[in-house]
């Protein structure tokens, strides 16, 4: 917990500050639903509960430079389980947007090869992004994936 | 036939042969016949069929016998029944007894016939001891007053006034400020229709204005009160009001001559231009409302020989000599809504109530709203004030925020643009309050911020305050300025309250409001026919306090209606044996001892509830419930100690306090819990009706062992029998070692109504020590 990241609020409100889409994290209460069923949520301290109750604070830099906000799978279960109706996943997705958009996130190599291919070829080819990725991150990649890559193999994730 | 015989009629209900298949019952009604006392003796079929009673009532129309012991599994239910239906046949209903053998195991399969059979006998035998004791009793008819007194004419005394009043009863209203409304007459708005409080006042005042059944005691304090349920007489102080309240007619000459303007500001705050300074002239309308419509004037504040007023009215209403009075009543019951103060937020330091015009209480905060002028911009609310907090209050006032939610509300219709900050640990919006929480938390300019502020700082010349504040939810610190911080404070008792609870008698409890039976009768209070409704029970809001006034008036009622039954198994004491050492007075739960023209304590039968607890208490055993008379009980005790199970078991008694340790008792001998054979048990209106007199002589008598059952800590129905009970036992202790018998004989143990398991598992563990111990020394 960073305390002396201290904010001056008097500016700070969240319609003022927050895009269209991101307005529903208004209506959280913090019950804390959505961070307890995350798949992901245990890479990081910066939890969607916290996500959302920065927006309400109407800190947009933050929650968008957020750990939390690459790491999203996107996997729909904290929209599924939040008792107030938020689509938390696409608050997550929109700040992802409006990050890259602004700059505050650059993407990884991942993404850049992943969007490259989707805008290229309509699909994706999970053996061409593999091996793009790994291209762009020599020589410093280590032989991880190349383990993975085999394990995928055999049980047919690769096609 | 001379007067009713003396003789017993036995009869045994079989139900169908159960009783039948576990005992030899030809050879128990053959014991039985040749008993003292016995006039009739036999079995009868289904006594509550149709036509059962016949061989009873052809009994006792013979005069074969004038009194009758019921010997069978009776439900309180059908003893009922049949006490109606012999009463009928002139049998007064004091003289039925009954004896349950399958309750007390009798019937349990898995015990020695013999042995059985022998309890079954000795079960009898005490029921007979105890029957041929019984007196013919009747119920006491007490007069008793038809009126009413209500302390406090705030929102929770007028709504019981109405419904009293409604009823056709007498109500006098005593208030010790100058007009009627209390608390809530200065509110701004209050939830959760969120309306002027002055109109739903207006509403209840306007059915009592015209009633004549309602007398108005305004500058009035209660300074004593005796007696007791349909009969209690108070004595009232009336402070001078030196404006005469027939001849007055509220015309207002008298104010606009009067030179002294006093403010109405809180006590000791510096006023701020939002706090718009509000004055009034020494002789005002009555307050909080106006009315009564007299007016009323502050003697300390008027300047010396001044008699303006005096030559300005017109209707020479002005009485500038006027005395204090004092004033009697006699009413049946008294309802108690002496209310709340607000704590003194000054005590909480760290947030700069005093200290800081600027920092002030949600009561002055309604102050701001009704008026007209414009709000700050920037206001901050700190929720639980001193509450929820062991240095201060360790309680939850249950409205704060609630009211803070409601003045936000209005904040924000008022002006659109402000912005509210409010510091919570938990918001608490029961009910239908959840609504406007969630539609507030969505308003822009609102926020709630999880977490409460440590320092209030002015910063620089602004006059503004600087909060740091750690939002636990997000886990950062940030800093706020606001125009206005807003202290939610909490309730406490009315400093009246306190003072009426001496002159009551009233308990109350650790946190000084009055004590109750919170759950099951919450109006109710520890003094028999003295209700308490409102916040000075526990804090609550207005919805709850009417609620609470109308209940309190309902439970009044009974005591309103010219006379009062007495059930007749009231206390009496024995005056020959009497010492006066006054030991029944101190430890009464419910007070209702007094001295009488002798100088021997004599409980008050409009406060008795008959628990018993003087009973246990008397070191001299000189009091005796009239039903459950010290005789019968020694009686009993000593046909118990006939030895039935053998030379060589323990034999023990319980006393089961019959509210929740005897029900769990006969559930754990019903379901076959394994409760040893070696008990009997005896029913007592409560644990603390167990003289030590009583224990004493059961282990004198080659008892091995006596058990105590009470009801858990803090659920006796009659306050605290069981633990005065327990009290007891250093000195029973002491005495039995001079009988030269371990105390450990003696146990005592908590039962819930539930707690069957424990019931057996606690006698199988006793009796298993009690063989260790050996034998009583005293066994025959």
């Amino acid at each position: 917990m960073s305390m002396g990241n201290e904010k001056d609020l008097r500016s700070m409100t969240p319609k003022e500050n927050l895009p269209e889409e991101l307005l529903p994290a208004i209506q959280c209460v913090q019950c804390g639903k959505c961070s307890s069923g995350c798949p992901v949520a245990f890479e990081t301290s910066h939890t969607p509960r916290k996500l959302l109750r920065f927006l309400q604070w109407g800190w947009l830099e933050d929650a968008s430079r957020s750990p939390f906000v690459p790491l999203c799978a996107q996997c729909q279960t904290c929209t599924v389980r939040c008792p107030r109706g938020i689509d938390v996943s696409g608050v997550v997705l929109a700040l992802q947007r409006t990050g890259r958009a602004r700059g505050w996130i650059r993407p990884d190599s991942f993404h850049k090869t992943l969007e490259e291919m989707i805008e290229r070829t309509g699909r994706v080819s999970e053996l061409r992004l593999g091996l793009l990725v790994a291209m762009r991150r020599l020589p410093v990649h280590p032989l991880e994936d190349l383990i993975l890559f085999f394990k995928m193999l055999l049980r047919g994730k690769l096609g | 036939m001379d007067g009713p015989s003396s003789k017993i009629g036995l009869f045994v209900w079989d139900q169908g042969g159960r009783l039948g298949r576990a005992i030899d019952l030809a050879f128990l009604l053959e014991n039985l016949s040749r008993a003292k006392g016995i006039g009739h003796c036999s079995i009868v079929e289904d006594p509550l069929a149709p036509g059962g009673l016949s061989p009873v009532t052809e009994g006792l129309e013979k005069g074969e016998f004038g009194r009758v012991l019921w010997v069978g599994p009776f439900s309180l239910e059908q003893q009922e029944v049949l006490r109606q239906q012999l009463a009928k046949a002139g049998l007064n209903p004091f003289l039925q007894e009954w004896c349950d053998l399958e309750e007390q195991g009798v019937c349990d399969g898995e015990v020695d016939q013999e042995a059985r059979q022998r309890k079954a006998l000795v079960l009898v035998q005490m029921a007979l001891a105890r029957t041929r004791l019984l007196e013919p009793l009747v119920p006491v008819e007490i007069p008793a007053s038809q009126s009413v007194l209500i302390v406090g004419a705030g929102v929770a005394g007028l709504h019981a006034a109405v419904s009293l009043a409604r009823l056709g009863k007498r109500v006098h209203l005593v208030e010790k400020e100058s007009g009627v409304g209390g608390k809530v007459a200065s509110l701004h708005r209050f939830y959760p229709r969120l309306c002027d409080p002055l109109c739903g006042l207006e509403f209840a005042l306007q059915a009592l204005i015209g009633s004549e059944m309602v007398e108005f005691h305004t500058l009035s304090r209660v300074t004593s009160v005796d007696g007791g349920r349909g009969n209690f007489h108070v004595r009232l102080t009336k402070a001078p009001r030196y404006v005469s309240e027939d001849r007055c007619n509220g015309c207002g000459e008298c104010s606009r001559v009067c030179p002294v303007a006093i403010p109405l500001t809180s006590e000791g705050h510096r006023s701020k231009e939002y706090l718009h300074a509000l004055t009034v002239r020494a002789i005002h309308p009555a307050s909080p409302m106006p009315f009564p419509s007299a007016y009323v004037i502050e003697r300390a504040y008027c300047p010396p020989d001044c008699e303006e007023c005096l030559k300005a009215c017109p209707s020479s209403a002005v009485n500038l000599e006027q005395e204090p009075r004092e004033l009697e009543l006699s009413v049946g019951a008294i309802i108690v809504a002496t209310g709340w103060d607000p704590y003194p937020l000054n005590r909480v330091e760290e947030f700069g109530y005093g200290a800081y015009p600027n920092v002030i209480t949600n009561l002055d905060m309604e102050r701001v709203l009704s008026s007209n002028n414009r709000p700050p911009r920037t206001i901050g609310f700190v929720q639980c004030v001193g509450s929820r907090d062991d240095r201060h209050l360790p309680y939850c006032s249950s409205v704060c925020c609630s009211v803070t939610l409601k003045q936000v509300l209005y904040l924000k219709q008022k002006a659109p643009d402000a912005h509210c900050y409010v510091f919570y640990q938990d918001i608490r919006s029961p009910g239908f309050q959840e609504e406007l929480y969630q539609k507030l938390k969505e308003t822009e300019g609102v926020t709630f911020v999880r977490g409460m502020p440590s320092t209030v700082r002015p910063h620089g010349d602004t006059g503004r305050l600087r909060l740091r504040v750690e939002d636990t939810l997000s886990g950062r610190e940030v800093n706020i300025e606001v125009d206005l911080l807003v202290l939610a404070g909490g309730m406490i008792p009315s400093r009246e309250s306190e003072e009426l609870a001496g002159i009551l008698g009233l308990p109350r409890n650790s946190l000084g409001f009055f004590e109750s039976h919170l759950q099951c009768h919450p109006e109710e209070s520890q003094r028999s026919g003295i209700y308490v409704a409102g916040c000075c029970r526990e804090p609550m809001n207005v919805a709850a306090s009417i609620e609470s006034a109308r209940h309190a008036a309902m439970e009044a009622l009974p005591f309103l209606n010219g006379s009062v039954l007495i059930k007749p198994m009231y206390p009496v004491v024995d005056k020959t044996k009497c010492d006066k050492c006054k030991r029944c007075m101190e430890e009464c739960p419910f007070g209702s001892f007094y001295f009488d023209e002798d100088g021997f304590p004599t409980p008050h039968l409009g406060r008795c509830r008959q628990c018993g607890n003087c009973v246990g208490i008397c070191p001299l055993g000189a009091i005796s419930l009239r039903h459950l008379t010290m005789k019968q009980m020694a009686a009993q005790i000593q046909a118990a100690s006939a030895s039935f199970m053998g030379k060589e078991e323990p034999t023990v008694l319980a006393f089961l306090c019959q509210n929740d340790a005897y029900w769990a008792a006969r559930e754990a001998v019903k379901r076959g819990m394994g409760v040893p054979p070696n008990v009997l048990f005896i029913k007592v209106p409560c644990a603390g009706y167990v003289n030590n007199a009583l224990i004493a002589d059961a282990l004198a008598l080659g008892i091995d062992g006596v058990l105590i059952a009470g009801c858990e800590d803090g659920q006796c129905h009659y306050v605290k029998g069981n633990q005065l009970v327990r009290k007891r036992s250093d000195d029973l202790s002491d005495k039995l070692r001079k009988m030269m018998i371990e105390p450990d004989r003696v146990r005592f143990v908590n039962l819930e109504i539930r707690d069957s398991a424990k019931y057996a598992k606690v006698m199988r563990l006793f009796v298993q020590e009690l063989k260790a111990m050996g034998l009583n020394p005293f066994k025959i």
